[in-house]
């Protein structure tokens, strides 16, 4: 699961938003197709223009995964920064920011872990890099 | 034609066994990747940007696949986790992600997400019941409703299904309908059995009309409309007269569209009683 993902998860049950990570493996898979494209045409810049990324959610990720990310992928991920709040296209460190989103947005999958619903504490398991956000019939209205 | 919604839950009857037979056969690929086109087709993107697809009902990620060569990125739900785990293992799927749900319990998203929405012979599966708890009509709207949460305002979702009766279809639009959806059926290939497909395409506009569906003379489907889709469709069955002159040319003409050859030509003769002593 990418944190793409994870910033539009929210618990199907609640509503509670953003779910809490705790992972257990990682894995850093850099790819050439997600290189970051001129323009509208990259993906992660277009998100940050159309308002398409939930900010509370980027923050709340990267401060579940920072740990283990700076553990597990040393030499391969370094120099992440994500700001407290959304910065803007002419901010001094928005080019930068971009980088470290490409990179965390799209680049690290989390293998093994859990989403927790912080309200309720339903527990959201991730096994091989899928979380299973399948409901019990019962648990529906 | 066999149909799997009837042997029971789709995460049941899409086992490894199954998922993996899906995935390799040269014929399903070729069908479902034609299908995904022709849905990419009625979503109408606006492809100066990558878009974020949701695609419920991924499967083994053919699907995927096309939104990917297509440029999009992709999040991908299934109930079959074994489909899933094939889906994961394909190489080539650097801009999708995949998650295990079922569909007719909501979707797990924030609203607004996505851009677009498609979903690739899934839809049929919510009007089967697999337990005494499963209300398929209520399933759909759930499903219908969350929908409608996780689409950005001005999206499209375009959903290829399989019904069995015209009344599947007929529910299907009401349903969606009935959470505010506009839009309806567009039914590609009517005359043929084997070519026919059933998208159901839905806007939030609310004076959307579908466009046409490929190679129909006939406007046919059913349209998804609040004012419309109470009112029953009567089926008005004729009785005796038989073969009409009409009826046969009739069935000459859709046996010609089916692409048969030796359809004799219509003359003057066509339909005329032979003199009684023959």
């Amino acid at each position: 699961m990418r944190l793409l993902t994870h910033n539009t998860l929210q618990s199907p049950l609640t509503s509670s938003y953003p779910l809490r990570i705790t992972a257990t493996e990682i894995k850093y898979i850099k790819s050439s197709g997600l290189m970051p494209e001129e323009g509208e045409k990259d993906f992660v810049k277009n998100l940050m223009e159309k308002k398409k990324l939930e900010w509370s959610g980027v923050v709340g990720g990267w401060r579940d995964l920072k740990e283990i990310v700076e553990r597990d992928l040393k030499g391969e991920v370094e120099g992440i920064e994500i700001p407290e709040t959304q910065p803007r296209p002419n901010d001094p460190s928005y080019t930068k920011t971009l980088k470290s989103l490409h990179i965390l947005l799209l680049e690290i999958h989390v293998i093994t872990g859990t989403l927790v619903d912080s309200s309720n504490e339903r527990v959201f398991k991730i096994e091989g890099g899928i979380p299973n956000m399948i409901l019990l019939e019962d648990e529906i209205e | 034609m066999s149909r799997p919604e009837l042997t029971g839950a789709a995460a049941n009857f899409y086992n490894d066994t199954e998922a993996r037979k899906y995935d390799t056969n040269s014929r399903m690929i070729g069908i479902q990747a034609e299908i995904t086109k022709r849905a990419l087709e009625l979503l109408q993107l606006d492809t100066s940007f990558p878009n974020f697809i949701l695609d419920v009902g991924c499967g083994s990620g053919l699907s995927g696949k096309v939104l990917e060569e297509a440029g999009h990125y992709w999040v991908g739900l299934d109930v079959s986790r074994d489909m899933l785990n094939v889906a994961s293992e394909r190489e080539s799927s650097i801009k999708g992600d995949l998650a295990h749900h079922d569909m007719g319990t909501g979707l797990p998203f924030r609203s607004a997400s996505f851009d677009g929405m498609i979903s690739i012979s899934a839809l049929q599966w919510l009007c089967y019941s697999n337990s005494s708890k499963q209300v398929p009509k209520r399933r759909l709207v759930r499903f219908f409703s969350a929908l409608y949460g996780v689409l950005k305002r001005g999206a499209r979702a375009v959903l290829q299904f399989y019904p069995e009766t015209p009344e599947q279809a007929v529910l299907i639009s009401e349903c969606a309908a009935k959470v505010g959806f506009a839009g309806g059926v567009v039914v590609d290939y009517p005359n043929s059995t084997k070519a026919k497909k059933h998208y159901l395409v839905l806007s939030f506009d609310r004076g959307y009309s579908t466009p046409k569906g490929l190679q129909s003379s006939a406007q046919s489907g059913v349209r998804v409309d609040s004012s419309t889709s109470s009112k029953r469709v009567k089926v008005v069955k004729k009785k005796g007269k038989g073969k009409t002159k009409e009826w046969i040319e009739h069935k000459k003409d859709v046996q010609r569209k089916k692409g048969f050859e030796n359809v004799r030509k219509d003359t003057k003769f066509t339909g005329r009683k032979r003199k009684d002593k023959f």
